[in-house]
């Protein structure tokens, strides 16, 4: 791998075999779409808050204008800011590094794979622009909404293409492309390309949970896949796949998404998990708690959620003996999380703690995610759920995971490797304003909607003004407070931009006095990343170690 | 210091053992849809249905299908061997007879099926059919299997064209390595068609 | 490191055709018989799945390969039995009407 060839402006800048400028490629635009998706949300939060308000560039909502935005908001956020974020950006990022290796297995399948992300990102944007506007069929697209919606059964083929839903499939499955395509590359990158010395649990934790989590991705996208295909089909070629009228069924759908769409919330989580198992250990100057218990957990919750799934679909009519068996697996699952969680509070006990901005976010992730997953037990019980669900209860519950998984954990793990990424450490100051006024905004959103939701207020109502029980004085405060909190996020995320603008404080190799390889590369780390390949010589988390005197680490490539 | 929990293999052999695994899902997604449909609905094992396909053009494409996947090997074979002569005639009769394969399923079983006024929502064309009735049920017998035999033949034209630009890449002997993952991506298009070929024309 | 030299020259490859062949022949000939109904479809699975058997292990060398190989494959059919397991009781319509007293009495039959 020279570093000396001239590059063209294109080789350099913009089809990039470099697994580290990919990585930027994919984060970036990540955090665009995730700048789109929570202008959505600020927009029908609005609408919540003050129904018939004029709010900027979209004007007034009408009923589909607002399902069009909250489809979509939940689309973009999951599937073009948290995966490529969280899955393709951070893992193509740390694993060549952390495992001493000189670039992911397959660069040009690497490159590849962005760009047909790119792809994706486009086609979405372009179902905004079809007649009839984008899909407003909420997130999970369930037939037979999702497969008439826009559709005229005598028009051709194109003019059915040519809506908001079906090209919305079309996006979808490119970006599902493109993850699995870069799945591939992580895991055989993992598998081969470790350096010398480097046993299996000598691999840094965040490099286990993006390979599980990718796992996790690929063994359960096909059913939707397929699942996506036959919508695709029954709006363009009037087919009827999910239409009971023709022999077809609309609960085969739902078992085709959520036989995905469960999994999926375990791939963003796992690589969070990761993150602040990295971030953590290194800012208590402690070992990982357990660590080979926390992969071994990782393991058996990745199996577990293939056999968890219809917990989405308790009240869609299924077959009550099945909702017995889905309870149970989903109050099992909790077991190998709370697990994890705890050797994680363990890792903090009698450490030399450090409140770096990192650190911070990721404690914070730790305090929030805790509401997420407890409230996610009492949605895991059918009789529980029968009355919560369809409510904001798991509107809050679901941003009290996905939020702290992909802002808290994902800025936590951003604020931790930007000075190797760069070259340039991030003020602490800003950072920890960043913290607070996202956790603070945060909280103001979701936490008041439990109290909502357990009141009665319904998901995915525009105007709750014609329904007198949902426009109570102190409901309807939820909602304005609810949104000034939305709000709060929005703008602090500024102080982020604001602080990548002017930071211009040279990082070192090593600011962090981290163990990991990726240390051990100059910041930013050149073509092939290591001058000399690093050899391994211990686990990850060597810190404190009394054998090591003088020193409070021990990276892993120092005999 | 070596690690025998997970021994490495070639790269390019375990990337398509990956990308066979996810494929195998994806279609595995179809086949159970249609399994599932099937086990409902006996009115698939119809004479306007199932057993309105040819079982003996099938059981010849199925074999057409299996030869090719003996000559794909014998290239495979002949190249470890670094035999290019061998190697490049197999690899071009493994093309021959997945060409043979879809002119079959193509020129002749599907436009059959047409003609017969089966297309992939042949409703559409009966006008005042009883919703849920027996004529619907036929129907989506035939999206399914349009659905999923134009997703095999589309994975036949695919596989085709990785063997050939494949055979281009190795005529003068480089990256032999490829033919072993050309043919593997061949042979899953083949495992595919051991599960869809008993599934629509045996089982009625 | 596991490399083709694993399997080169082990198989043979007209044998293998010749079983793949057979059992090919055995799926038609049982289709064709008149043998009850699910014993009929049951034999015909049977065949297959030992026909996908044949191929995956010994066409597609699975049975040289170590065992991540080994496990993704395998993994990958049994996800697809799992998702049938799941879905199997809403697609098909099982009437529920008093059994196993879970208050399945209670469901509204159409």
């Amino acid at each position: 791998m020279s570093a000396h060839h001239e590059q063209s402006f294109l080789s350099k800048y913009v089809f990039s075999l470099d697994h580290k400028y990919i990585a930027k490629q994919y984060t970036v635009t990540g955090m665009l779409f995730a700048l789109l998706g929570g202008f959505f949300a600020i927009a029908f939060r609005m609408q919540l808050a003050w129904p018939g308000i004029d709010i900027p560039i979209i004007g007034v909502l009408d009923g589909q204008k607002y399902n069009m935005l909250v489809t979509n908001h939940g689309l973009i956020m999951i599937f073009w800011a948290a995966m490529p974020i969280l899955l393709a950006g951070l893992g193509n990022f740390t694993i060549p590094l952390m495992i001493g290796a000189d670039d992911m297995a397959f660069p040009k399948l690497n490159m590849l794979s962005y760009w047909i992300f790119f792809l994706s990102g486009v086609l979405l944007i372009a179902s905004f622009m079809a007649p009839g506007g984008g899909a407003a069929g909420a997130w999970t697209m369930y037939p037979p909404l999702s497969s008439t919606q826009n559709v005229d059964p005598d028009a051709g083929i194109l003019v059915n293409l040519w809506t908001g839903g079906s090209i919305l499939i079309l996006a979808v499955a490119l970006e599902f492309a493109s993850m699995l395509l870069g799945g591939i590359n992580i895991l055989v990158t993992t598998i081969n390309m470790r350096t010398k010395g480097m046993k299996l649990m000598d691999v840094p934790a965040v490099v286990w949970m993006v390979c599980l989590a990718t796992v996790d991705f690929m063994f359960s996208v096909g059913p939707l896949i397929a699942g996506a295909v036959m919508l695709l089909f029954d709006r363009v070629f009037n087919t009827g796949f999910y239409d009971p009228a023709r022999g077809g069924d609309p609960i085969l759908f739902q078992h085709l998404f959520w036989f995905f769409g469960h999994p999926e919330v375990y791939v963003i989580l796992l690589p969070a998990i990761g993150i602040i198992s990295e971030v953590i250990p290194t800012f208590s100057r402690k070992p990982l708690f357990a660590f080979k218990w926390i992969v071994i957990m990782g393991v058996a919750s990745s199996l577990i959620s293939f056999v968890v799934w219809a917990h989405h679909q308790f009240v869609a009519g299924i077959d009550p003996r099945m909702a017995e068996f889905f309870s149970i697996t989903t109050i099992i699952i909790s077991i190998p999380f709370s697990f994890i969680i705890f050797a994680i509070i363990a890792t903090y006990f009698g450490g030399q703690i450090e409140m770096k901005t990192p650190m911070l976010f990721a404690t914070g992730f730790m305090v929030m995610f805790l509401v997420g997953g407890v409230t996610g037990i009492f949605l895991g019980s059918a009789g529980f759920d029968m009355f919560a669900h369809d409510s904001y209860f798991v509107v809050a519950h679901f941003h009290y995971t996905l939020i702290p998984a992909v802002f808290f954990a994902g800025l936590a793990g951003f604020y931790y490797w930007y000075p190797k990424a760069t070259g340039y450490l991030l003020g602490d100051g800003l950072g920890k304003l960043h913290f607070w006024g996202t956790a603070i905004g945060f909280n103001m959103f979701a936490f008041p909607l439990f109290f909502s939701g357990m009141t009665g207020e319904h998901r995915r109502i525009f105007d709750y003004s014609s329904y007198q029980p949902m426009m109570e004085g102190w409901i309807v405060q939820i909602r304005h407070f609810a949104t000034y909190g939305a709000m709060i996020i929005a703008a602090s995320q500024v102080i982020l931009i604001i602080n990548m603008l002017i930071s211009r404080d040279k990082a070192g190799k090593n600011p962090w006095k981290a163990n990991t390889l990726e240390w051990v590369a100059d910041s930013p780390p050149p073509h092939g990343n290591f001058a000399t390949p690093p050899v391994c010589y211990r686990g990850p988390y060597e810190y404190s170690n009394p054998k090591r005197s003088g020193s409070d680490f021990w990276p892993q490539n120092e005999q | 210091m070596s690690d025998v929990a997970l021994e490495r293999v070639p790269k390019g052999r375990l990337g398509v053992w990956l990308l066979i695994a996810g494929e195998v899902v994806i279609f595995g997604g179809f086949i159970a849809s249609y399994i599932l449909a099937r086990m409902e609905y006996p009115e698939f094992g119809s004479k306007e249905a199932a057993g309105a396909l040819n079982v003996w053009v099938g059981t010849l494409n199925t074999l057409i299908l299996l030869v090719s996947n003996w000559t794909m090997v014998v290239a495979h074979e002949a190249a470890l061997e670094k035999n290019l002569a061998k190697m490049k005639s197999y690899m071009t009769y493994t093309l021959i007879l997945g060409l043979i394969f879809l002119g079959i399923k193509l020129g002749y079983e599907w436009p059959t099926d047409f003609h017969e006024g089966h297309t992939i929502n042949s409703a559409k064309a009966i006008a005042g059919a009883e919703a849920g009735g027996e004529i619907m049920k036929i129907s989506l017998f035939w999206s399914y299997y349009f659905l999923m035999t134009g997703f095999h033949g589309l994975h036949i034209v695919v596989g085709s064209l990785v063997i050939f630009f494949v055979m281009l890449g190795c005529s003068k002997g480089e990256n032999l390595h490829r033919v072993e993952l050309a043919g593997a991506y061949w042979h899953l298009v083949e495992l595919v068609w051991v599960i869809l070929f008993p599934m629509f024309y045996l089982i009625k | 490191m596991a490399s083709e030299k694993d399997y080169h020259g082990k198989q043979n490859y007209v044998m293998i055709l010749g079983i793949i062949t057979v059992l090919l022949i055995a799926m038609v000939g049982v289709s064709l018989t008149s043998m009850g109904g699910s014993t009929k479809v049951l034999t015909i699975v049977a065949l297959a799945a030992v026909q996908f058997y044949v191929v995956l292990s010994e066409l597609m060398h699975l049975k040289f390969e170590p065992t991540v190989v080994k496990i993704a494959a395998y993994l990958s059919v049994i996800f697809i039995i799992l998702f049938m397991l799941g879905t199997a009781p809403d697609t098909l319509k099982v009437d529920l009407e008093g059994k196993f007293g879970n208050g399945s009495e209670y469901i509204v039959k159409d």
